[in-house]
């Protein structure tokens, strides 16, 4: 894929812009949280549960703080940190899935070994174990999400780099003397990128909901600075039948912000793909 | 025996023998053990002094060196023993047993539900490209995959009390026992677990299906009425299944995971809450038995997708992914 | 803000109210020692229902709460929390109890009757010849006896937990005798006045010796396991989804229990517990948060919500050894932090106390307690505050960290304390632990500032006292050692005049408050919801920690 092609992309596909369009509005919300708004963590005791109001137009909480600013804050938090888990498993998974399918014999052997054993370990585990050793550390959430989902990053890479490596282009090229690293900057990762950029950019909707599961089960973001799972997951679920608001914003948020992540890598996959054959 | 066969088989235990490792030391890198936990579960009161702890550890064998311990679990598991709780005593298989039978029903029919629902929905939205009903198939689809599921499982239960007055029946019954029961106290979460691969196989379906359908030989052989309703079905099924199965593959691994917050939200005694449980009260043997299982079903899953793989298209020798997962 | 001062005014209204019908009640029929031996016949303990047409018998109770019970061995620590008690208890006796209507009563239990000797150390148990064991053999002294053995000497791997208070009194198994099948003496190293009252701790329930014995580890661990004596007989159970026990049929007490079954559902999630008990599935819920509890107003018809104080409460602890709260102005400035009536606000509800719970016969004075610093206005406070942390060399305020357990009602009270510090420009750093990892790091003395709240089993000096405030108490998380208050501790378990005691305890109430290193915030209000249909319950008792037997209990449908 190339830039002309993702350029052109939101002409041709609705869904895309929609996607691009929503994404956009939910980063810059969440970039613009500072302004305007009170801290998330300022506590008014003398307006605790208000249902919604024009001060406070997602309600608040049991001490008070504004809901609309929490679920704004808590969206820069979940989008960070399911972006810093995309680029890195998409970095670590596509680098080490290329250089898999591409050297192939032991090395590829080993790396398949390892991805088997991190798809095996299940990932609800690893990262309990993770946020209880390592509390109030977003870094271990992180890492642990990376860790999950590398391996498929991984897969999908080598699958395309195997699928290539004997093709006719990279066989010509070779006969020409083409150094290896040539030809995989060249020729295989222009064309392992459509599939790689499809997979390790669902992982930001998919990263976002694991941890929004994880903090529902207590073992999330810090709580000083929550994210939207954290929201979900702390008291406001004690308090679902007096201040339902508190779980509904949150939750819808989340949807939206992963429905938008869904619909911008919906409108890459409906773009034909560049194919050599 | 198939010598490729035998390879992956040795090749998936050396895989196992692997997370047997790390979840032996991941366990073990939690601060706290089985006797601190013990006395950590009400809150307010129970502290134990440091010779009450140590000698909690030596009944338990906490005491002794990473490697004998491991050995020793190691030994069990080759014998087929999976040890003893730390926290109730009786041994690993009985308290799980039923744990797990709670968990694969509920997945099972989860996994029903969206292969069913999936292929027809699929092959539906594709037959009808551009329609109305592929439209609002692919709107749902989507924002279904996008959507947590603790979160809307919470909300089901508490609109079905407040509006309906109806609650899922507490006291878990097995299929056996009562299977009116069950299938209330199955069904709606399997349904909800359902959701998102559902969602994933639909559109995966969908777009396998237009692939065939658009395919000019035939389109050509079904413009001069050559081909029947049959064989069209079985071309769509032949091509959409390998990415299905992919798709499959990597959601029942994930539907694990997602057990252990709707069975929360569900009152289901499952694996899922057993192994939350274990977490924090540091058995030792019942995480790492479950870790294991869970392990040891990937692999399975893993293995036989591979092989059908290779059985659908002999071409085929490893994992191809498909890009709707 | 100062419209709360009403709701304050009413909470202690209700507090006062609280103390009076205890004493009412309580009446102390102090024999010739001083010791409180006041006892009524198990029969007359249960006041009768007052509904026309009388008990029904029948019925299946059904009570939800979180998790599953760890250990119904509820002497042996392994972990027994309010969790354990509530399912295991009807299925267990103890030696004496405290009345189910009145928790300051002290009634017979399997000992029908007992007496102490002159010296006011020796007590004589006599058994009941009509107890029997669910398996149908004999309560005799020697199940009494080796159920206290082991608490005084837990077997390898088990620890006395709750019930180690009676260790304290009683140092070694020769001084438990059981002279013959229907007599059980112990003998006190010294004239205890709250022996009684700790032998009366659902923690020190009786097991049989023989059936014990035979299993391994020798504790019935399991619901299925119990074998007691209790009102109710295992009947089957599935590990993270229900436990049910069903009526027995030879319980002692005649006529009793009136329910067919009692069924404990485990819910995780609060908020599914709360629909069960709006759709009628469960028929009490064990704990509640006040907003909770306003979400039930709209069911009033149908649920009734019984609100009352709890053995218990919220605290912030300082490390004494730790900079910069070696500093008693730092620490005075954290406990004037605090605004107790911000407290309510925020916790909906709670009570103003010293250190022994408020609204039961120990608790300070509430006059006193307003007097008590942390009780004053709130703004003159902060100010003072302020001024403390300068005059301790942080004029600009000043960084700590604060632990606490990552469960999310805990949490969200450091919220609350982290936002009360800010105040006074003390600026702490929220890291929530999970619950093991937060005990073994306060063991480990690493921490500096916890937020943690605290519920006692018994309302008992003793039971709270030393294990809180002596040098090396279990819950002693600040690292308090002042000799004056072990030797104060210590003279209280041996005052055997009431007023006198009752003087001690004040004085160590004042002394510990002094010290600001175990601050109290909030005493915690105690919610239970209870189903209209069910008839005679009564939570009773301020502890979570007391479990009810429910066998005067009974269901008008």
């Amino acid at each position: 894929m190339n830039a002309r092609v993702i350029l052109n992309l939101p002409r041709r596909r609705r869904i895309g812009v929609t996607g691009i369009v929503l994404i956009s509005l939910l980063v810059v919300m969440a970039g613009l949280a500072p302004l305007g708004l009170t801290s998330p963590l300022d506590q008014d005791l003398e307006s605790r549960f208000v249902k919604a109001s024009f001060d406070h137009p997602f309600g608040t909480d049991q001490f008070g703080r504004d809901q609309l600013s929490r679920v704004v804050h808590a969206s820069r938090q979940s989008l960070i940190v399911a972006s810093l888990v995309a680029v890195i498993s998409g970095l670590g998974g596509g680098v080490l899935g290329i250089a898999s399918g591409y050297v192939g014999g032991k090395f590829d052997l080993l790396v398949q070994r390892i991805v088997d054993a991190l798809i095996a370990l299940p990932l609800v585990v690893l990262a309990l174990v993770a946020v209880t050793a390592y509390p109030n550390s977003r870094l271990a959430i992180v890492i642990v999400l990376s860790i999950g989902f590398a391996p498929i990053v991984v897969r999908v890479t080598r699958a395309s780099v195997l699928s290539m490596r004997t093709a006719p282009f990279v066989e010509a090229a070779r006969a020409l003397g083409t150094t290896d690293l040539q030809i995989v900057v060249r020729h295989i990762v222009p064309n392992v990128m459509g599939p790689w950029l499809i997979v390790a950019g669902t992982q930001v909707g998919v990263s976002i909901l694991a941890e929004s599961s994880l903090s529902f089960l207590g073992f999330g973001a810090p709580i000083s600075d929550p994210s939207l799972g954290s929201l979900l997951g702390g008291e406001a679920q004690t308090f679902l039948h007096r201040a339902p608001w508190l779980i509904i914003w949150p939750g819808i948020t989340i949807s939206l912000l992963v429905l938008s992540i869904n619909l911008l890598f919906e409108g890459f996959a409906t773009v034909p793909r560049p194919r050599h054959h | 025996m198939n010598p490729y066969l035998l390879k992956r088989l040795a090749l998936s235990a050396v895989t196992l023998w692997l997370v047997t490792v790390v979840v032996f030391t991941l366990v073990r890198v939690l601060p706290g053990d089985a006797v601190v936990a013990a006395s950590a579960q009400s809150p307010g009161e129970g502290a134990l002094t440091r010779t009450e702890i140590d000698a909690g550890r030596a009944v338990l064998g906490l005491d002794r060196p990473l490697i004998v311990q491991y050995g020793e679990w190691f030994w069990e598991l080759i014998t087929l023993d999976a040890g003893d709780s730390f926290v109730t005593g009786s041994s690993v298989w009985s308290e799980m047993r039923p744990r797990l039978s709670v968990t694969l029903e509920l997945a099972l029919v989860a996994l029903l539900i969206t292969v069913v629902g999936g292929t027809t929905f699929g092959i539906l939205s594709a037959s009808m490209e551009g329609r109305k009903f592929d439209v609002v198939v692919r709107s749902v689809s989507l924002l279904a995959a996008s959507i947590p599921q603790f979160w809307i499982a919470l909300l089901l239960v508490v609109v079905m009390a407040s509006w309906w007055g109806y609650f899922i029946p507490v006291e878990y019954r097995s299929i056996w026992d009562d299977p009116a029961r069950n299938a209330q106290q199955i069904l709606i979460p399997a349904m909800i677990l359902a959701i998102r691969p559902l969602a994933l196989l639909t559109r995966v379906m969908r777009s396998s299906s237009i692939e065939v359908l658009g395919n000019d030989y035939i389109r050509a052989a079904r413009a001069r009425g050559l081909l029947n309703r049959d064989v069209l079905f079985r071309h769509v099924l032949k091509n959409a299944l390998i990415p299905s199965l992919t798709v499959l593959a990597a959601q029942s691994v994930f539907l694990l995971g997602g057990a252990v917050v709707i069975e929360s939200v569900f009152n289901l005694p499952g694996v899922g809450r057993g192994l939350v449980q274990a977490i924090s009260f540091r058995d030792y043997p019942i995480i790492q038995f479950i870790t294991l299982l869970m392990g040891l079903g990937a692999v399975c899953i893993n293995l036989c997708i591979d092989l059908l793989y290779g059985a659908i298209d002999p071409r085929i020798k490893l994992a191809r992914s498909d890009n709707g997962s | 803000m100062r419209n709360f001062g009403l709701i304050l005014l009413s909470l202690m209204i209700f507090v006062v109210l609280i103390a009076c019908s205890d004493s009412e009640n309580s009446g102390p029929a102090s024999g010739t020692s001083g010791i409180p031996v006041s006892k009524s016949s198990p029969a007359t303990s249960t006041t009768a229902p007052e509904t026309p047409g009388g008990p029904r018998y029948g019925g299946n109770l059904r009570i939800a709460q979180p998790g599953d019970p760890v250990s119904c061995d509820l002497a042996m620590s392994r972990g027994t929390g309010y969790q354990s008690v509530h399912p295991c208890n009807p299925m267990l006796s103890q030696i004496v109890r405290s009345s189910p209507t009145d928790h300051s009563i002290i009634t017979g239990d399997l000992a029908e009757d007992w007496s102490l000797s002159e010296d006011g150390r020796t007590w004589k148990f006599k058994v009941r010849p009509d107890a029997l064991w669910h398996d149908g053999s004999q309560v005799t002294a020697d199940d009494l006896k080796f159920s206290i053995d082991r608490v005084i000497n837990p077997p390898e791997g088990l620890f006395a937990g709750r019930a180690a208070p009676i260790a304290g009194y009683v140092s070694t198994t020769d001084q438990v005798v059981a002279v013959s099948d229907e007599t059980l003496t112990i003998t006190t190293d010294f004239p205890a006045a709250s022996f009684i009252t700790n032998l009366a701790n659902v923690y020190v329930s009786v097991f049989p010796k023989t059936i014990t014995e035979q299993l391994d580890p020798p504790s019935m661990i399991l619901h299925e396991q119990v074998v007691g004596s209790g009102p109710f007989k295992f009947n089957s159970a599935t590990r993270g989804s229900f436990y049910e026990m069903v009526k027995n049929e030879d319980y002692y007490e005649p006529n009793r229990p009136y329910l067919d079954s009692i069924t404990f559902l485990v819910m995780p999630s609060p908020a599914v517990r709360v629909a069960a008990l709006k759709t009628g599935e469960a028929d009490i819920v064990m704990l509640l948060t006040e907003p909770e509890a306003e979400s039930l107003a709209g069911e009033s018809d149908r649920i009734r919500l019984i609100r009352e104080p709890s053995a218990g409460g919220n605290t912030v602890q300082m490390n004494l050894s730790k900079a910069p709260f070696n500093d008693p102005r730092v620490r005075r400035a954290v406990n004037l932090a605090f605004s107790r009536s911000d407290a309510m606000l925020a916790l909906g509800g709670g009570f103003n106390g010293a250190i022994m719970p408020p609204g039961g016969p120990w608790a300070l004075d509430t006059d006193e307690v307003l007097t008590l610093p942390g009780y004053g206005d709130d703004e003159a406070e902060r100010a003072r505050a302020r001024e403390l942390l300068a005059n301790a060399g942080y004029p600009d305020g000043l960084a700590v960290q604060m632990h606490t357990r990552s469960d999310p009602f805990s949490t969200s009270l450091a919220e609350f304390a982290v936002a009360q510090l800010r105040k006074v420009g003390i600026n702490a750093k929220l890291i929530p632990l999970e619950r093991t990892a937060y005990a073994e790091f306060v063991s480990s003395g690493e921490h500096t500032l916890i937020s943690h709240s605290h519920s006692f089993s018994l309302d008992d000096p003793d039971a709270i006292l030393p294990a809180h405030y002596a040098c090396g108490g279990e819950e002693n998380y600040p690292g308090l050692c002042d000799p004056e208050i072990d030797r104060l501790i210590e003279a209280q378990a041996r005052e055997l005049d009431p007023d006198d005691r009752k003087k001690l305890v004040d004085e160590i109430q004042r002394l510990v408050w002094s010290t600001d290193a175990k601050i109290w915030f909030n005493w915690s209000v105690r919610r239970t919801p209870v189903s209209t249909k069910v008839m005679n319950f009564n939570p009773g008792g301020p502890s979570l920690y007391q479990g009810r037997r429910f066998e005067s209990v009974w269901l008008t449908e």
